[in-house]
């Protein structure tokens, strides 16, 4: 009851601020002052990093109005998601989306945000993911990885943000690819944040993991680690000895990987989305915003992908795999 | 090495750099002092303006703006019983008695005396030390720090004040505040609302609990000395004092280093275990949590030699140990530089600069933090009606612009009735305090080390680091149970002995 | 005195660690199938803590008992005098929580600067001291403009303007 009260409060709200938002937005004049760029997990974080360089370059595009960066983290980005869906969409506030977003729901069905609650502005950046052993490790190949887990009986252990999360799904996908059974198959070691999942395989903590390629690039580097697989469209230019997981014939690891995105509030007026598609094709081409990319290791892919049909293509994908590893009944 | 190290000095000895550290530094100390405004907070402001500097400077403007800000928190906690950073809670304790009692000048020398200690004995490790310690840090894994947590929790014991029981509900109440939210798996505890699901907010649960408490008794009871400003006089750190401190600010920058280095501690954690090393083993152990300047000096020299090792598993590893080096991480690849051991082949000249500017950055950080809590200090003349109120509307625009949340602001009130709830039930807060920080580290890990060894108990039994800890955790409980027993026993004889 | 607050305390405590360990934690720490089963679950360690805190509330009640005969005996007033006995003091924390509850749900309707100005101007009245009633004035209005600013410059807080405003002004435009 009280549910359907807010959903219909939240209906009427939405047709008062679209009607003013049309009366007020003829000036044409989009945007009149600062846009903020809600990056839905913590700073210093891979999303964190994106925000902050398409902040910087929109930010030259856009009549002089800063774009900028809060943080709202929580909740598996749910509550930065939350917070930009249900925002007047009035172009003000715009989400830098991850892969969480098309995730989550497809996992948990009672999410606060479903994947489609936004207007898609645009695909951003592919961000690669690696699956990795310790230098030290006796494991060379990708093969003796499996062959290792099949041996140990559910005794191998890799590190992952939880069993739900994209980097759970990187290493769930490959056990399920090989047909072992992707939840009892090898440990699952939870840890929080990109950092501290490397820290883990640093230490000799945990057997292998397979987590963005940002987080690993320089202890790989460094010879720390050894990548045995990436999970990416093509392989990586940095790594180019390395195959990917399409190569290898994993079906469903070969279509697991990071991205970001850029979404706004449902009901945008067209004249924003406009606006924006024209900042983003600008960015695409900006030298500032390539450079800070490939800093990151990760691939600009502005304007490759019709940004609606990759979200549903990416929700479809998680939620088969969630049913069939038994996430949903 | 030599010729490097000459040449680095150059390289960082410019305007452009002293300035960057300066301006960092003062900066960190002012938004440190405001309730609310955090060090990550002032880091990521900083980080666009770093696209814009040579990696050095930015580095090192970031990194005076950490430690500008873990020294800012102490004003703040001391003068208004409002902590600016988590680190700074332990200051509150001893902190704030000493400024109700006119002594408020005094407590803030001290802080910034030891910050400054602990400040440079941090900096002199990260320059000889980084190596060794993060390769130490390293092998500290899940089982090791289960155990180093476990004795932590121990500090329950002596921060409790009259009564263990009630010390330990305080924990308890901490402990399970701290499981609100997610859990390492994703799974979800007492969501109540949707807003839960993402957790209780750190500050503002401290703030919260420490703040507010003093304003609603005020507004509650009215005490007759309301309307005066708290008393000045005392501001002056004696030799003596400072004498008297001296094992505890060296204790406490050690235990900085040392818990600094190991990722995912910080200095929140050191200045609890420093603070409680210190009234474990000072002679004045007893008025501890009531206006001793030695408890001070082991919380601030802590955290802030915490602050500069945080910095050595990211430099040596490239593993960044909280979200104030993650962000350093990040500005380091803007600019292409990779921390870890790459960095020390690759740009060993931009290490040693590095190294340089930041030890310069203890001399910054006793002026700036000079100037400033000599301004700050004038708080005090502000009489209490006034004063309150104004911190309350100061905290609420602090949270609120944290994560742009009005759950955090909810979360603020909510304890800061709980607090008061818990003062008149004479329930000490400091235990809630430590139990809802060390919480979570101490489950995570627990978890994790039995997810890691498949329910096997003997996982926490491997290392002689577990051992070490294990051994002293349960000599202090038994200790303590000792105390306990013939406290009991003493003042049931004294009751029996009055009553017959 | 100590004693009779230590029983309180101890009462609290036990009520409030029973209500989480038989009521919320049943209901909202829910065990995932997913997370194996050599792992601790997620209702293992607040369970744990709980019970710990149910103990220790019980052992405060039964250590408080025999000093509370002897202070019944003596009558020495206890905190339920400092509180409850008191009205106005009662009556005062219960203005202090009706005044956060109506800030925590006006804020979204009135706009966070109106609501802090009320907020700070309620507070310096409730203190009950009037000495310097042109600073309270003062300040309860420029304090929170100028912290609205401060914040809105520095790090770009996006305030809630309130909706009852926004809706009054909007409809002035659509109408």
């Amino acid at each position: 009851m009280f549910q359907q009260l807010k959903k219909a409060a939240g209906i009427a709200a939405a047709i008062l601020a679209t009607t003013t938002m049309i009366s007020t937005a003829q000036a044409d004049a989009y945007p009149e002052k600062a846009v903020t760029l809600v990056a839905p997990y913590g700073a210093g974080g891979a999303s964190d990093l994106a925000a902050r360089a398409l902040a910087e370059t929109a930010t030259n595009y856009t009549g002089g109005q800063p774009v900028v960066v809060v943080n709202k983290t929580g909740n598996g980005g749910m509550n930065g998601a939350r917070f930009v869906s249900e925002a007047d969409p009035d172009g003000y506030t715009l989400l830098l989306s991850r892969v969480g977003m098309a995730l989550y729901p497809a996992v948990y069905t009672d999410s606060p945000v479903g994947w489609d609650a936004y207007t898609f502005l645009g695909m951003l950046e592919a961000t690669p993911m690696i699956l990795a052993v310790n230098a030290n490790s006796d494991i060379q190949t990708i093969d003796d990885l499996i062959a290792k887990i099949k041996d140990s009986n559910g005794a191998t252990t890799y590190a992952a943000s939880g069993p739900t999360a994209i980097d759970g799904f990187t290493v769930q996908a490959l056990l399920s690819d090989v047909g072992l059974d992707p939840l009892t198959a090898s440990t699952l070691v939870p840890y929080k944040g990109g950092s501290a999942l490397a820290a883990a395989l640093l230490g000799g903590h945990v057997d292998f993991l397979a987590i963005a390629a940002g987080s690993l690039m320089p202890h790989i580097e460094a010879g720390k680690m050894r990548p045995l697989m990436v999970y990416s469209p093509k392989r990586m230019a940095a790594l180019p000895d390395v195959p990917t997981a399409k190569e290898l014939g994993y079906a469903q690891a070969g279509q697991v990987g990071g991205w970001s995105g850029l979404y706004a509030p449902k009901g945008l007026p067209e004249d924003v989305v406009a606006k924006w598609t024209e900042i983003l094709g600008q960015v695409a081409t900006d030298e500032q915003w390539l450079d800070l990319a490939a800093k990151r290791g990760s691939t600009s892919i502005i304007g490759d992908e019709d940004p609606a049909a990759y979200v549903k293509s990416q929700f479809e994908l998680y939620n088969g795999m969630a049913k069939k590893f038994g996430y949903i009944q | 090495m030599w010729n490097e190290l000459l040449y680095a000095f150059e390289a960082v000895a410019t305007l452009p750099n002293f300035l960057a550290m300066f301006a960092g530094i003062w900066a960190g100390v002012i938004i440190g002092a405001i309730p609310g405004m955090t060090g990550t907070m002032a880091v990521t402001l900083a980080l666009p303006f770093t696209f814009y500097l040579s990696p050095v400077t930015s580095i090192l403007l970031l990194v005076a703006l950490y430690k500008g800000s873990t020294y800012g928190g102490s004003i703040s906690a001391i003068l208004i019983k409002t902590p600016g950073t988590a680190s700074a809670a332990c200051t509150v304790l001893d902190g704030y008695p000493l400024a109700r009692a006119g002594k408020g000048g005094k407590a803030l020398n001290m802080a910034l005396i030891s910050s400054c200690i602990g400040d440079f004995i941090s900096n002199i490790s990260l320059f000889f030390l980084a190596i060794p310690l993060a390769t130490f840090a390293l092998r500290v894994g899940p089982p090791e720090f289960f155990m180093l947590m476990a004795f932590s929790l121990t500090i329950v014991a002596s921060i409790s004040g009259r009564s263990l029981v009630l010390g330990i509900i305080s924990a308890c109440l901490g402990l399970l505040l701290a499981t609100v939210g997610e859990d390492i798996y994703g799974s979800y505890r007492f969501a109540l609302s949707e807003d839960m699901k993402s957790g209780l907010g750190m500050v503002p649960v401290l703030i919260g609990l420490f703040a507010l408490p003093e304003l609603i008794k005020m507004v509650v009871f009215r005490p007759e000395d309301n309307a005066d400003a708290m008393k000045l006089g005392d501001n002056r750190l004696t030799l003596s004092e400072f004498r008297g401190s001296i094992k505890s600010i060296f204790r406490g920058s050690l235990i900085g280093v040392i818990l600094g280095a190991i990722p995912g501690i910080g200095p929140s954690t050191a200045a609890f275990f420093s603070y409680s090393e210190a009234r474990r083993t000072s002679k004045n152990g007893d008025k501890f949590g009531e206006g001793e300047i030695e408890g001070i000096a082991a919380s601030e020299s802590a955290n802030n030699g915490a602050c500069g090792a945080t910095m050595i598993p990211l430099l040596a590893l490239g593993v960044p140990g909280d979200v104030i080096t993650g962000v350093m991480l990040g500005a380091f690849m803007i600019h292409g530089l990779t921390p870890g051991p790459l960095l020390f082949q690759n740009n060993l000249g931009d290490v040693y600069a590095l190294f340089i500017g930041i030890l310069f950055s203890s001399v910054f950080l006793f002026v700036a933090g000079k100037a400033t809590a000599g301004a700050f200090t004038k708080i005090s003349r502000i009489p209490q009606t006034l004063l309150l109120p104004c911190i309350l509307i100061l905290c609420v625009y602090g949270i609120y612009s944290i994560g742009a949340s009005p759950f955090d602001v909810t979360v603020l009130l909510v304890m800061g009735v709980v607090g008061f709830v818990m003062m008149l039930l004479n329930i000490p807060a400091a235990p809630f305090l430590i139990a809802f920080i060390l919480g979570p580290m101490f489950e995570d890990n627990m978890r994790r080390s039995l997810a890691i060894s498949r329910g096997d108990l003997g996982v926490f039994f491997q290392s002689w680091i577990s051992w070490g800890f294990f051994a002293l955790t349960i000599l202090f409980v038994t200790l303590t149970i000792r105390r306990e027993w013939n406290k009991w026993r003493s003042n049931r004889n004294a009751d029996t002995a009055s009553a017959s | 005195m100590n004693q009779n607050r230590d029983f309180y305390a101890g009462l609290v405590a036990t009520v409030f660690f029973a209500v989480i360990l038989f009521v919320l934690i049943p209901i909202y720490v829910k065990v995932p199938s997913f997370i194996p089963g050599f792992a601790p679950p997620p209702d293992m360690w607040p369970r744990v803590v709980a019970i710990v805190g149910l103990v220790m509330g019980v052992l405060a009640l039964v250590l408080s008992y025999p000093k509370m005969r002897e202070a019944s005996r003596n009558q020495v007033e206890g905190l339920g005098n400092r509180i409850l006995g008191n009205k106005t003091h009662l009556m005062r924390f219960g203005a202090v929580l009706i005044l956060f509850a109506a800030f925590v749900y006006g804020m979204p309707l009135i706009g966070f600067v109106p609501a802090t100005v009320l907020l700070l101007g309620v507070l310096f009245i409730m203190t009950g001291n009037f000495e310097r009633k042109f600073w309270m004035i003062g300040l309860s209005i420029i304090f929170p403009v100028l912290l609205y600013l401060l914040f809105t410059k520095v790090t770009h807080t996006p305030f809630p303007e309130g909706k009852l405003l926004s809706f009054s002004l909007s409809d002035l435009v659509t109408l």
